[in-house]
């Protein structure tokens, strides 16, 4: 006798859980625009210009590492340890409505929307170089303001010695943060930490655009800080809560590995990572690599803020 | 195990450990290599040396366990590929990555221990392929 066999699906006949579950993102959006008229009209401003006034005296007079680059080869956990992971899966990332909450020893705490942080003052471009702890750098065109002008604004009191910095945490929008066969990656959320003073300086730039355009996904959308002189992990990106301490708060990178990371971070040629010399780094698009400078090059204007302090212990 | 089993074996070998390097090549032509090509080459040959050193070191197991003798056969192949990749990674990092920056080179396997353990594999399995 024969007996019919019930065809086989084969894979691609089967809904993408992606795409599946994407119905109620669909449906959340939908029911929010008929809640925000007009005013919010793009969900996501991705890829749209953004306005901004170079800052000459504090821009790098060299080109600008090609956007396809720095858009493509990135180091963000929250999406997956390969390079490629964040550009592939930035689509996961709703980075509005969006809101920050200022909170911590400040006399006026307060939870930001993400279009009133763009409208502490007026928009700056400035052309960063960005040292990756690994061994590259790239130079970035980054729009955003000082974040002085933020912490200014909510006033920190005399008891503030210390800015955190928290990362979104939610494992559907950064499949990183999901539990993989090995355990998590890092302890989730990702926090990072500055001194007050290093906050405060006028180089470090609470940062929601880059090339021209809204900050894409991957690299950290919809706002993130941009802390030049210090390694690329110091600077935290997607960033949802920024409180004021007395103590040094703990940081990411340094509980997964103490011996390797520092809190300072400082970008320094003269002390190694355990794992490989600092002396030296590749800027994408360059054959030959080049020496590492003290501070990435701005030694000039904050060496000052580490006087007195031993940058091989304090690494 | 047949004389033309064997043969097929050796070519399916041959393939496997050709596809990684052919994938290189055709990435290369295509500039698809990541923002850091070099870094992503060092690497990606790196893996694949030890992927099939380890390979080789298994057979002599593997003779044992199945008590057959064909893996043995295999054994020399697969070492040889190792060697041939741990030459091109070790080319790739002397030549493009430090371009032959010798002290730069010499500071960085007196400090650093994964870069040592290369440099042991590449002088190990040179004795390796010097006996068979």
């Amino acid at each position: 006798m024969l007996i019919r066999r019930a065809r086989r699906f084969t894979s691609n006949e089967i809904t993408d859980a992606k795409l599946y579950l994407s119905r109620r993102e669909w449906m959340i959006g939908a029911a929010l625009l008929t809640l925000l008229p007009g005013e919010s009209g793009a969900a996501t401003p991705q890829g749209q210009p953004l306005g901004a006034t170079r800052n000459e005296a504090l821009s790098l007079r060299e080109p600008a590492t090609k956007f396809e680059a720095a858009t493509t080869y990135n180091n963000f956990y929250e999406f997956g340890v390969n390079k490629d992971d964040p550009a592939r899966l930035a689509h996961t990332l709703t980075p509005r409505p969006w809101t920050v909450q200022v909170d911590g020893l400040v006399h006026k705490p307060k939870t930001y929307d993400i279009d009133e942080l763009l409208r502490l003052s007026p928009l700056e471009e400035r052309v960063y170089a960005l040292r990756c702890v690994e061994g590259w750098s790239m130079v970035v065109p980054w729009i955003g303001v000082p974040l002085a002008s933020l912490l200014r604004r909510v006033e920190p009191t005399g008891q503030a010695k210390y800015v955190e910095f928290t990362t979104l945490l939610d494992p559907r929008q950064f499949p990183g943060q999901r539990a993989g066969f090995f355990g998590s990656t890092l302890d989730w959320p990702y926090t990072e930490g500055l001194r007050l003073d290093e906050a405060l300086h006028p180089l470090t730039l609470l940062t929601v655009g880059m090339y021209g355009q809204v900050l894409p996904n991957q690299n950290g959308a919809p706002i993130r800080v941009v802390v030049p002189w210090k390694y690329g992990f110091k600077s935290a990106k997607s960033i949802v809560r920024i409180r004021l301490t007395r103590e040094q708060p703990p940081t990411a990178w340094n509980k997964a590995a103490p011996q390797e990371y520092g809190f300072y971070s400082n970008v320094n040629p003269a002390v190694d990572h355990p794992r490989w010399s600092q002396a030296t780094e590749r800027r994408i698009g360059e054959f030959r690599r080049r020496p590492t400078l003290p501070f990435n090059g701005y030694a000039d204007q904050v060496a000052h803020l580490y006087a007195g302090m031993d940058l091989r212990k304090l690494y | 195990m047949s004389r033309r089993a064997r043969i097929a074996l050796k070519a399916a070998i041959w393939g496997v450990c050709l596809a990684p390097l052919a994938t290189l090549l055709t990435w290369f032509a295509r500039d698809d290599l990541t923002a850091n090509p070099i870094s992503f080459v060092t690497t990606t040959l790196g893996d694949w040396t030890l992927r099939i050193l380890v390979a080789s070191l298994a057979m002599t197991p593997l003779r044992l366990v199945l008590g057959a003798a064909w893996p043995i056969t295999l054994r020399r192949l697969l070492g040889l590929f190792a060697f041939f990749y741990v030459c091109l990674h070790a080319s790739v990092w002397i030549v493009l990555d430090f371009f032959f920056d010798w002290p730069r080179m010499w500071e960085d396997i007196v400090k650093r221990p994964y870069i040592t353990m290369g440099m042991l594999r590449r002088r190990g399995s040179g004795c390796l392929d010097g006996s068979v």
